[in-house]
């Protein structure tokens, strides 16, 4: 744990790999939405592969708002919060996506699968 | 109709065991005050329970905040206890795990671990101040301070319990951090 944590601050803030988690609830994020819609998103985006707890759900999205990735956006009645990306979380996004595509590509190169 | 039962389960998991058997028979959990439990008559299964102890109090602003957040998915706290809290969900929603991630599935047995050993200790601190006065009082007055010596035996009893149940999530740490290497 200790060693994953110095890893990470040694890279960009946007250059670290993304969790699962932190991956689907930025890309859901691209569309305001309050914490139960985020969930019922990503079991939909991932054909019910990925449940997000609601634990982990508020953690991740408690580290998004620290890191400036996501920010509230209002309130849309009294009770549920929205959320939604900033820039940074775009940039994240986007520097992951390229990271799979490499992760994808090599792993299809030597395996043999097909595309 | 309402049921009452008393008991005493110091293992949450064997607790929430218990309170998920006690809801697939019709009998859901409804409230709790130490050792209190008092359920209602639902239809069997309706409800999963899941226990959660907060990193702050019920009442604070963090957890106030949590538990709000909770509540938009579903998951309702019917009862707590200090920063223990008993959560409930409706069946149908689907399955009930708080945590899915090893990261945070970690955060929440470390926040339990702490908590046991630092019980742990204060148990041990004021066993060993008892203990100073049986061995001062032996040595100087030739007499046992009784009192003393029973309260060493009890804090030593209470602690080695404690130190089973902060034992338990500091092994299941140690597990996923190894898995953590290779998975998320």
């Amino acid at each position: 744990m200790h060693r994953r944590t110095e890893y990470t601050m040694t890279l960009p803030l946007e250059k670290a790999p993304l969790t699962e988690a932190a991956y689907y609830i930025l890309l859901s994020l691209y569309e305001p939405m309050h914490g139960y819609g985020i969930m019922q998103n990503i079991k939909a985006l991932s054909s019910d592969r990925v449940n997000l707890g609601p634990g982990t759900l508020y953690g991740a999205i408690n580290t998004l708002l620290e890191k400036g990735w996501i920010i509230s956006a209002g309130e849309s009645d009294s009770r549920k919060k929205e959320y939604q990306i900033t820039e940074s979380g775009k940039k994240a996004v986007r520097y992951e996506i390229q990271r799979l595509e490499e992760l994808l590509a090599n792993g299809k190169k030597i395996t043999g699968a097909e595309q | 109709m309402k049921h009452t039962t008393w008991r005493w389960i110091s293992d949450y998991e064997k607790e929430e065991k218990w309170l998920n058997e006690m809801a697939a028979k019709g009998l859901s959990l409804y409230s709790f005050f130490f050792g209190k439990y008092t359920f209602e008559e639902t239809e069997p299964g309706k409800y999963i329970y899941q226990i959660e102890l907060l990193e702050h109090l019920p009442t604070s602003p963090e957890s106030v905040a949590y538990l709000r957040f909770l509540e938009d998915t579903g998951v309702v706290c019917v009862a707590s206890v200090f920063r223990w809290v008993y959560l409930r969900k409706e069946a149908a929603s689907g399955p009930f795990e708080l945590y899915t991630d090893i990261d945070s599935k970690i955060k929440r047995l470390s926040t339990m671990k702490n908590l046991w050993f630092t019980f742990v200790w204060l148990e041990f601190i004021v066993a060993a101040a008892n203990l100073a006065i049986v061995i001062y009082e032996w040595i100087v007055l030739r007499e046992i301070p009784w009192v003393n010596l029973g309260c060493v035996i009890v804090l030593v009893v209470m602690g080695l319990l404690l130190l089973y149940l902060g034992l338990k999530p500091a092994r299941k740490i140690k597990s996923l951090r190894r898995e953590q290497l290779i998975c998320e």
